[in-house]
């Protein structure tokens, strides 16, 4: 509501609320993986409202992609984000094969498939370890990061690193990403080894009364707010929606997946969720090393062509991404990335209100936030 | 007072130094073989890690009266001490009148109240003096006014002393109750001839809640949320380094000692320096660093909302056992 005041400044309501005090934490925070600002207006250890500041690691990746060759580019997007490194080289690579038109073969196209979902695999993990950091509880952490470390040691054999895997290259994979029968089957008993832990591990955290309290009800959100934010991925789908674009990629075509849904949106349905998606995860990997085609990995069949703005959507482990430029003279023009941290973090702000403070990390941390990804990416627009 | 006593109290402090030493380590380890983990060797957190702190670098701390802020974990470490002093048995002959639960009981809520004290002091750089544009043209609520979260710290300090550590303090009146005696020789002396109150219903039921109350007078995980890392960080404890910071260390590994050897004498009728069997205290420090550790391994910060009826529901439970003791 906008009332006028003197009859020359107008005010919202909202803006005039006095609260008991504003916390602040970070932008160096050990409950927070990257640096970030939260004001937090608080009544008695009841947060009130929130405001999240990001933008501490902007590093201009767009800006500096502008006029690199393209196949330079691609290899500079896998350094906006950590934890999805690839989904990002993924989608760019996938926005010049669409604006060249070059054709992937099939052996590649699956290795990607491979890639991605070992990617979500270990994203989810991580968030399931962060979240029981933030929980104070040491031991899920731990547990979870052992497991965790069977699907590094995969990216490791894939790529080579455990973080920057640079597994897509324009027209393919890179000859290293490529799986012999051995490491085929490496794939298949890790995603075993996975479900069995996996599986155990959820069962001891639901069972566990203290953390049940300590997560249930924490950081909800309804639907309606969901939509009206533009939530996406897990966090979207732990407010019973169903919406995974992996349905809408070619690449999955042929792929039997379900879309993992919870009800509730708060940070139990968010994990659950994550659960869920990873034993989705492991099944799709075993039907794409069960089914993985034959032939070459790469096509550079291809010749440099003029494109306009080409639009890439993926699905990453946090939601959509949306990666898009265009080619002049094989050169990147108007590039342009989203993450979907971006689309998250009114969510995050919403989270935390009602919750006391304690909770106010959880809340945020529920929606797996990856703002130095956010900032690397954003485009600052001089006003 | 005689010299044979001034030696035993002596040497009860040097036992006291020798297992404070050790306890640190024995806690982390087990927290880290729970975790299945190796973790630190024993010696590191308690022996390296006190040395080291006294001959790191100490900066002025960001504190409102820093240097009374910096001795503040001497007062505690002196405090505990004197509450140590209490429980040895030639001083408990020596000094009736003082070696009693209402000195015992008030020497804690000193060492409490301290915290309060340490969150006011503190002013870390991670909250509201940080470095960044909060106040900015578009920004929310900008006339909201900024508090440092060890203020946060501070009012949970206060909670812990109005009731938080309630449960803890019924307990300790469960043996006076029984022994008809508020003086520690009395409740030892009645436990040389009856038995230790432990052995009875109300002896293991203060013992549960002694258990639990320990650890929030301890702020140990779940309990610690006045420095609760997923929101205040530290709290009180922030600013310290050096030389405060290692007193720190000493004085809470003291307070664990201290607490096995106040169950050690109020539930077992053993004083640390009764003869041979200053072993028991010891174990009992010991039994009760793994079980603390133990349960701060497999359990989450408590919030408020789980705060509260964990208080309660020990509160009553407290209170059956000191109804069954005057039964």
């Amino acid at each position: 509501m906008v009332t006028k005041i003197d009859g020359a400044t107008t005010c919202n309501d909202k803006e005039r609320q006095v609260f008991e005090t504003e916390i602040d934490m970070g932008t160096v925070h050990p409950a927070a993986l990257e640096p970030y600002r939260v004001r937090l207006f608080v009544e008695d250890e009841i947060v009130k409202d929130a405001e999240i500041t990001v933008g501490l690691n902007h590093r201009g990746i767009e800006r500096i992609m502008e006029g690199l060759p393209v196949e330079k580019a691609n290899a500079l997007t896998e350094k906006v984000c950590g934890i999805c490194s690839n989904g990002h080289i993924y989608n760019s690579c996938r926005v010049g094969e669409g604006a060249i038109g070059i054709d992937i073969p099939e052996r590649a196209i699956a290795l990607r498939v491979l890639a991605e979902e070992f990617e979500r695999l270990h994203s989810h993990m991580l968030y399931l370890g962060h979240g029981s950091e933030v929980l104070c509880h040491e031991t899920f952490a731990m547990r979870i990061f052992y497991i965790r470390e069977s699907i590094m040691e995969l990216l490791y054999m894939m790529g080579g690193n455990r973080v920057q895997y640079g597994i897509s290259v324009l027209g393919g994979v890179r000859p290293r990403a490529d799986l012999n029968l051995k490491e085929q089957q490496r794939v298949l008993d890790t995603m075993d080894y996975i479900d069995k832990h996996v599986a155990e591990f959820a069962e001891r955290f639901v069972a566990d009364p203290m953390v049940m309290s300590r997560i249930t009800g924490t950081g909800q959100l309804s639907k309606k707010q969901a939509q009206d934010l533009h939530v996406t991925g897990p966090s979207l789908r732990a407010q019973g929606i169903e919406y995974d674009y992996r349905t809408k990629m070619f690449e999955y075509d042929g792929v039997d997946f379900d879309i993992v849904t919870a009800d509730g949106g708060d940070v139990k349905a968010n994990i659950l969720v994550r659960v869920g998606e990873i034993f989705e995860s492991t099944k799709i990997v075993r039907q794409v090393i069960n089914n993985l085609p034959k032939g070459p990995i790469v096509n550079r069949d291809w010749e440099m062509v003029d494109s306009p703005v080409y639009k890439s959507y993926i699905e990453v482990p946090r939601g959509v991404c949306f990666h898009s430029y265009g080619l002049e003279d094989g050169k990147v023009r108007h590039s342009i990335i989203r993450t979907p941290s971006m689309s998250n973090i009114g969510a995050m702000q919403e989270a935390c209100i009602g919750h006391p403070l304690q909770d106010a990390q959880l809340a945020i941390v529920s929606c797996d936030p990856c703002f130095t990804c956010t900032d690397r990416a954003i485009q600052v627009i001089k006003l | 007072m005689d010299l044979v006593s001034v030696g035993y109290v002596i040497g009860a402090f040097i036992i006291a130094i020798v297992v404070n030493l050790w306890l640190p380590g024995i806690e982390k380890k087990s927290e880290a073989r729970i975790q299945q983990r190796l973790g630190p060797e024993l010696t590191s957190p308690g022996i390296y890690t006190t040395f080291k702190f006294f001959f790191k670098q100490s900066l002025k701390p960001s504190a409102v009266l820093p240097r009374l802020y910096n001795a503040l974990p001497i007062v505690t470490l002196v405090v505990v001490a004197v509450i140590y002093l209490l429980l040895i048995p030639q001083v408990m002959v020596s000094w009736t009148i003082y070696s009693s639960l209402v000195a015992i009981v008030g020497l804690l809520k000193i060492e409490e109240v301290v915290y309060v004290f340490m969150s006011s002091f503190s002013q870390s750089l991670l909250s509201k003096t940080m470095p960044f544009p909060d106040k900015a043209k578009g920004g929310k609520h900008r006339e909201a006014k900024q508090s440092f979260f060890e203020q946060i710290s501070a009012k949970r300090s206060l909670k812990l002393i109005s009731y938080g550590s309630l449960p803890f303090y019924i307990a300790l009146f469960i043996p006076a109750i029984k022994t008809g005696s508020i003086g520690l020789f009395d409740i030892v002396m009645y436990q040389q001839i009856f038995g230790p109150v432990l052995f009875s219903v109300e002896g293991v039921i203060g013992t549960i809640v002694f258990f639990i109350g320990f650890l929030i007078i301890l702020n140990s995980n779940p309990f610690a949320y006045m420095e609760g890392h997923s929101d205040v960080i530290e709290g009180p404890l922030l600013e310290y380094m050096s030389k405060s910071r290692a007193a720190y260390v000493m004085a809470h590994a003291l307070l664990i000692f201290t607490g096995a050897c106040i169950y050690s004498t109020l539930f077992l009728g053993f004083p640390p320096v009764w003869g041979f069997s200053v072993i028991i205290p010891v174990i009992v420090s010991i039994i009760l660093t793994i079980a603390a550790a133990a349960v701060s391994a497999m359990a989450p910060l408590f919030t408020n909302r789980e705060f509260y009826p964990t208080v309660m529901g020990t509160s009553m439970i407290a209170v059956i056992g000191v109804l069954l003791a005057v039964i």
